[in-house]
């Protein structure tokens, strides 16, 4: 179990001792593709580490909309804040995109740990601020910036970390919280100015300039 | 023909509306024995009009996003 825990990204380099620890006080669970393996505010003190397959967290609105906050591959890991936090609940909906193997550590085991290795607890603050860049950019997109920007963003982004794996319509319109029909539309407008290129099962892109410009709004 | 790529079916989710079948314009896709299955794979335009209509995301178009230098 050691080997797995040890490929998850927060915990890179840490001392074989600590990786034992904290392996140690995880218990893995395993679930299917399309299975939920947690409800938003359903109570929770355990954080997972995902050791394989890949998760989409995502919101619901009472209409049923939903908006994926984070796909997230193997190697990371999702739920800390209600590990840290007193009387919490989960913030986010999870579900198996494949697959997936976790390594579940509840509330009173990770302040354990945190509290036997400060650099663990380094790590996980470090990873907390991460999250919070993440998410204030996220409502910056989200709130600031039009579709065809937040496309031009996201695909850029894509592109740039290849391990999230591939991607439809529908689940690029619920990341950037549009509809379908309003990414078929720009992926076609941005085929037709020539800034990417449609192929089968791929969106190449052709011109970084051009594609940043439309990120920013600049064209 | 083996290497191509063609939208991806989950038979578990798919509830055989027909609604793919209806909406493809180049007639790739059938019901057949209670299975949804590609009878001219080699028409398929990778078009998602399948994939759009479908009511329970059975049908998955999927697109790797890569810059090309």
């Amino acid at each position: 179990m050691s080997e797995k825990t040890s490929k998850i990204t927060l915990l890179k380099d840490l001392p074989p001792t600590v990786i034992i620890a904290i392996s140690a006080a995880g218990e893995i669970r395993q679930f299917d593709q399309d299975e939920i393996i947690q409800w938003q505010a359903d109570g929770s003190d355990t954080f997972y580490l995902l050791i394989s397959g890949s998760v989409d967290l995502f919101r619901l609105s009472p209409a049923g909309r939903e908006q994926i906050l984070r796909r997230l591959e193997a190697g990371e890991l999702f739920n800390l804040a209600p590990a840290l936090l007193e009387d919490s609940k989960n913030p986010v909906n999870v579900r198996a995109l494949a697959a997936c193997e976790l390594l579940a550590i509840n509330k009173e085991k990770l302040y354990r740990l945190m509290n036997q290795f400060p650099e663990f607890a380094i790590r996980i603050s470090k990873y907390l601020a991460q999250r919070l860049q993440y998410m204030t950019d996220l409502v910056e997109q989200l709130s600031l910036h039009p579709v065809r920007e937040r496309l031009a963003g996201f695909l850029i982004q894509q592109a740039e970390t290849p391990a999230t794996g591939s991607w439809t319509q529908d689940e690029i319109a619920r990341r950037l919280g549009t509809a379908r029909e309003v990414i078929s539309r720009t992926l076609r407008d941005f085929t037709n100015v020539g800034i990417i290129r449609m192929e089968r099962n791929r969106i190449e892109l052709l011109d970084r300039e051009k594609m940043e410009k439309a990120a920013k709004g600049d064209e | 023909m083996t290497n191509l790529i063609l939208p991806i079916i989950d038979q578990k989710k798919c509830i055989l509306c027909g609604d793919c079948v209806d909406a493809c314009p180049e007639d790739v896709l059938e019901l057949d024995n209670g299975q949804l299955v590609f009878i001219r794979p080699e028409a398929c335009t990778y078009c998602t009009a399948c994939e759009a209509v479908c009511p329970t995301n059975a049908v998955r178009c999927a697109y790797e996003i890569r810059w090309v230098n």
